[in-house]
């Protein structure tokens, strides 16, 4: 827990949020939200201002503190989905800093300032961090079920399953199934079908992330149109 | 594997995971129409945003669920809705724009709920549900009856409301049969008594109107005027018990009453008429709404003594059963009690976490999460003491309520509290300080307010050591001590200087003393706080610190003021050396040199007087050093080299004392590089090249020591590494 990098994405607990609340669940609970590294500090980076380093120390403080602060325990899955519980408590963590470092100043410890004092404060009209934070966490999701998706079929003998669907879905050129057939040496009837069921089990587990950050099926449902809420135009096939 | 995957493969992942969705639940809508995303699932449909391409407009699409897609009465209802909907032209309903059986398109409103809205006063609503009821007026005027009309229904945008989603409406003038008899539509809560008995004739524009009452209801109070547990108990609530009181005011009472009357005949006529009372309402005028006549409350009255008999018939026979066994009753009695008493106190620990949260995120400006926390703690205290009068619920419903900004509902409660439990001396307490931030207090109410706010206190987490300090503080100001209660208040503002009431008290005080100034200043200050209090509050202070000459001289008045009354003065005292220090680079920029010199010496005063209180902050002195280096470059300027030796060696002193309390701060480090470089160009200028180097290389020495500490994204990074490159330049431009 004490090591500054974000944890290796296999860590991921498959367990609904909701369920590891309570009694041993906060170290479980921190391993979720652990999972969510990268959108956590690309928020606390947006509201504090923060660059590279700066925001990795803090990332690591965040998460202490949650620990420390016993805020996983205190998690109420009743009153919304993971994602907004942890927009809740990187809040409640911002506060707390704040105020230690207001507390720090106000007891006596002056803020250093050095000669050059052109630096105001002006707050621009920088992307919100809470759109930060969701438009991270999507990324997250869609990479991380990639990567089981990967894990789950070259692990049950279909590695070209995923070779066609990483160079059909996720390749900078458009290939067609023709070219895919003769790429891997199967059958286009095959590149359909494997397509096919690649793409299902694609849905299936990215269903299955967004289900452990949210308490029931109603929140489920919500989750995942937001998923699709800024879904432009794209280039889906 | 877990490589960063390019745009357009996220965008392609995120099409295959959405053609499940598009291929079964997404509406099959004509090409003109490019769906965004899902705004939100009611009854029957789904609504979406979506593009429409032809006439190059976002707007809302709404079409059946799809398990409803088949439904023919659905349909048929939806297309009855479009035909309704569209007839009706005005400011205030969303306008329909397109329908076929499929799907309708309406005006795309990016509206809150009403019972959403961040900070609106009682009289916000009354001026919304107003507007609204004027709409749903011309709506009945087209024959268009709303029958859903609750505070989702109605969005608000900016100031303007829109009445949205005319899902149930029903034509007047069409004998329909769409609305099948006993079946009930609509939301139970804000349903009047003929929709929940599934009365569908007897359902019409007074209907509506009782809707409209129960939604303003629900806003006003935080909670609909019927919680139950479940849907039977909420009919059979809707249709039998009465509304309890708003307790807000007694007129507002009185409509909101005359809305939620069990007979349709006994509440206003139109939703004209209820528009036109909440008019007088808002305008201080005498309502139209009355007390309920004479017949109407002996009818109640007689169909209470039934429900009293059924009461007596029950109680007889319990009175049997305790005959035939007494411990029966007794352990039903005990194991109710213990379970009332056990979901109070699960109802406390949840309360206590809301205000927790709630004020965490109200200093965040996080309003409208905190808010919905809040609404949801008050509907289950209330629902709570719908069961149970607990004296202690009420308390804490009042915290709630005041930490919601409903001060008025906040004291009915609390007196209701005292009312059932005259001990509960935090409650009085609380008491006493509403009461003391009123202005218009009679003799009894300031004997009341000065009793409760002596009495002695037990502890109690919600009552924090500043409340009990401003409670002295008030207690004194209401008994004449203005010396004791200002400085009490200054001290609640040494702890908290963002303390909103504290300043509000301190305003009072000045205007007893008759100094309109201060009070000015306490009261703006304080409404400042109010609109924005935590990290962004003093963020903005800085940032006025330095943006316009105006801002600068009235951040001096500012802060004159504060620090010429607080008791530990230090942080008003170093937030006006630093208005003085970047008052004199501004004017030394416009070339008035004299002036500067004289805002630069009040800087260096303000950290004398600091350090007097505080002689061992490292970052006083360095900023005292600061002013110094400063004092010394314009005093070399104007020719007093005297001044210009002793300011100097003080920012030398200043430096050393500074190094050796804090070794590792990169700012010191900066300044002592930026000493030497000065001192360094002194003996050049003097032809004394030796010192010159020496001087140099300290220089150099102190600036790489200043960025290495430093983090990477210090501010005076680029300042340090070119004022490094000239010293280095400048050492070797010395041999």
């Amino acid at each position: 827990m004490d090591t500054g990098t974000p944890p290796r994405r296999s860590t991921f607990p498959s367990t609904r949020w909701s369920r590891i609340v309570g009694g041993t669940g906060g170290r479980d609970l921190e391993a979720l939200a652990r999972s969510y590294w990268r959108p956590i500090r690309a928020w606390l980076a947006a509201r504090l201002r923060l660059r590279d380093e700066a925001a990795d120390d803090l990332t690591q403080e965040a998460f202490t503190w949650m620990l420390a602060s016993h805020f996983f325990e205190r998690a109420d899955p009743a009153r919304g989905r993971f994602r907004a519980f942890l927009k809740t408590a990187l809040r409640h963590f911002v506060v707390q800093h704040w105020r230690h470092a207001n507390a720090l100043r106000r007891g006596g410890a002056q803020a250093h300032t050095s000669l050059r004092l052109d630096d105001d404060l002006s707050d621009g009209d920088a992307l919100q961090p809470d759109e930060i934070l969701d438009a991270e966490w999507r990324r997250d999701l869609l990479q991380r079920a990639r990567d089981r998706l990967a894990g789950e079929l070259e692990g049950s003998g279909r590695a070209v399953y995923f070779a066609l669907f990483r160079d059909y879905y996720l390749a900078d050129d458009d290939v067609d199934h023709r070219t895919l057939a003769e790429r891997h040496g199967v059958s286009r009837g095959d590149v359909s079908n494997w397509l096919d069921y690649a793409k299902r089990r694609y849905r299936a587990i990215l269903r299955a992330l967004v289900r452990d950050t949210v308490d029931d099926e109603e929140a489920l449902q919500v989750e995942w149109s937001w998923l699709f809420a800024t879904t432009e135009r794209g280039e889906g096939r | 594997m877990s490589d960063d995957l390019p745009e357009h493969a996220l965008r392609r992942l995120l099409a295959v995971a959405a053609e499940d969705d598009c291929g079964s639940d997404a509406p099959e809508l004509p090409a003109r129409y490019h769906v965004l995303r899902e705004l939100g699932r009611g009854g029957m449909g789904v609504v979406y945003e979506a593009h429409d391409r032809q006439l190059d407009r976002v707007c809302a699409v709404k079409v059946l669920a799809g398990r409803h897609a088949d439904d023919e009465h659905l349909r048929q209802r939806l297309v009855r809705e479009a035909l309704a909907a569209a007839r009706l032209r005005h400011p205030h309903i969303a306008a329909v724009y397109d329908a076929t059986p499929d799907y309708i398109s309406m005006q795309r409103i990016d509206g809150v709920p009403l019972d959403a809205l961040a900070s609106c006063s009682p009289r916000d609503f009354v001026a919304l549900v107003r507007d609204a009821a004027r709409a749903v007026h011309d709506a009945h005027q087209h024959g268009v009856v709303h029958r859903d009309l609750k505070p989702s229904n109605l969005l608000v945008e900016g100031s303007h409301v829109y009445v949205v989603d005319f899902g149930l409406a029903k034509a007047i003038a069409t004998d329909s049969t769409v609305s099948l008899p006993g079946v009930v539509l609509g939301t139970p809560v804000f349903m009047p008594p003929e929709q929940a008995r599934g009365d569908n004739l007897a359902v019409g524009v007074r209907s509506d109107v009782y809707a409209l009452g129960a939604t303003l209801f629900h806003c006003l109070r935080g909670a609909p005027p019927f919680a139950a547990a479940n849907l039977p108990e909420l009919l059979r609530a809707v249709a039998e018990r009465e509304a309890p009181p708003l307790g807000i005011e007694r007129d507002l009472d009185l409509v909101v009453a005359t809305c939620l009357r069990k007979e349709p005949e006994q509440r206003y006529a139109t939703a004209a008429a209820l528009a036109d009372d909440l008019d007088r309402w808002l305008r201080h005028e005498p309502v139209a709404a009355r007390p309920p006549s004479l017949g109407y409350r002996a009818r109640k009255l007689l169909q209470r003594r039934g429900s009293l008999a059924r009461a007596a018939a029950v109680a007889a026979v319990l009175a049997v059963a305790v005959t035939a066994t007494v411990l029966v009753p007794i352990a039903l009695r005990a194991s109710a009690g213990r379970a009332a008493a056990t979901s109070a106190v699960a109802l406390s620990a949840h309360a206590a976490a809301v205000l927790h949260d709630a004020t965490m995120l109200s200093h965040l400006g996080d309003v409208a999460t905190a808010q919905r926390a809040l609404d949801g703690a008050i509907g289950r205290a209330r629902a709570f003491l719908a069961q149970n009068d607990v004296p202690r619920v009420h308390h804490l419903l009042s915290r709630l309520l005041r930490a919601r900004g409903q001060p008025d509902a906040a004291f009915v409660e609390l007196t209701a509290a005292i009312a059932g439990d005259p001990d509960l001396a935090e409650a009085r307490f609380e008491r006493g300080l509403a009461l003391a931030s009123r202005n218009d207090l009679d003799d009894a109410e300031l004997a009341q307010a000065v009793a409760d706010l002596s009495l002695p206190l037990a502890s109690d987490a919600a009552l924090t050591q500043l409340d009990r300090l401003l409670g002295r503080a008030e207690r004194a100001r209401l008994t004449g001590d203005l010396v004791t209660a200002s400085e009490i208040l200054r001290e609640v503002l040494v702890y908290d200087p963002g303390h909103v009431r504290a300043r509000l008290s301190l305003a009072r005080i000045a205007l007893q003393h008759g100094d309109d100034t201060m009070a000015a200043y306490w009261s703006s200050s304080a409404v400042d706080l109010q609109l924005g209090y935590g990290p962004t509050h003093f963020a903005r202070e800085q940032g006025r610190l330095a943006i316009s000459v105006h801002g600068l001289e009235g951040a001096l008045v500012d802060f004159a003021g504060e620090a010429s009354l607080g008791t530990d003065h230090s942080v008003a005292l170093a937030q006006r050396a630093l208005v003085h220090l970047r008052r004199t680079l501004r004017l030394e920029r416009d070339g008035e040199t004299a002036e500067a010199l004289g805002a630069l010496r009040a800087a260096v005063d303000d950290h004398d007087a600091l350090l007097a209180m505080h002689p061992d902050v490292a970052g006083a002195l360095n900023n005292r050093a600061v002013c110094l280096i400063e004092l010394q470059r314009l005093c070399a300027a104007a020719g007093d080299g005297a001044a210009a030796g002793n300011a100097h060696l003080a920012a030398a002193r200043d430096l050393r004392r500074a190094h050796a309390l804090a070794p590792a701060q990169p700012e010191v480090w900066f300044n002592s590089g930026l000493l030497a470089a000065r001192n360094a160009r002194i003996q050049s200028a003097i032809g004394w090249a030796a010192g010159a180097r020496a001087r140099h290389r300290d220089a150099a020495a102190a600036l790489r020591r200043a960025l290495t500490l430093a983090p990477p994204d210090w501010p005076h990074r680029q300042a340090g590494a070119v004022l490094l490159s000239e010293v280095t330049a400048g050492d070797n431009g010395d041999r």
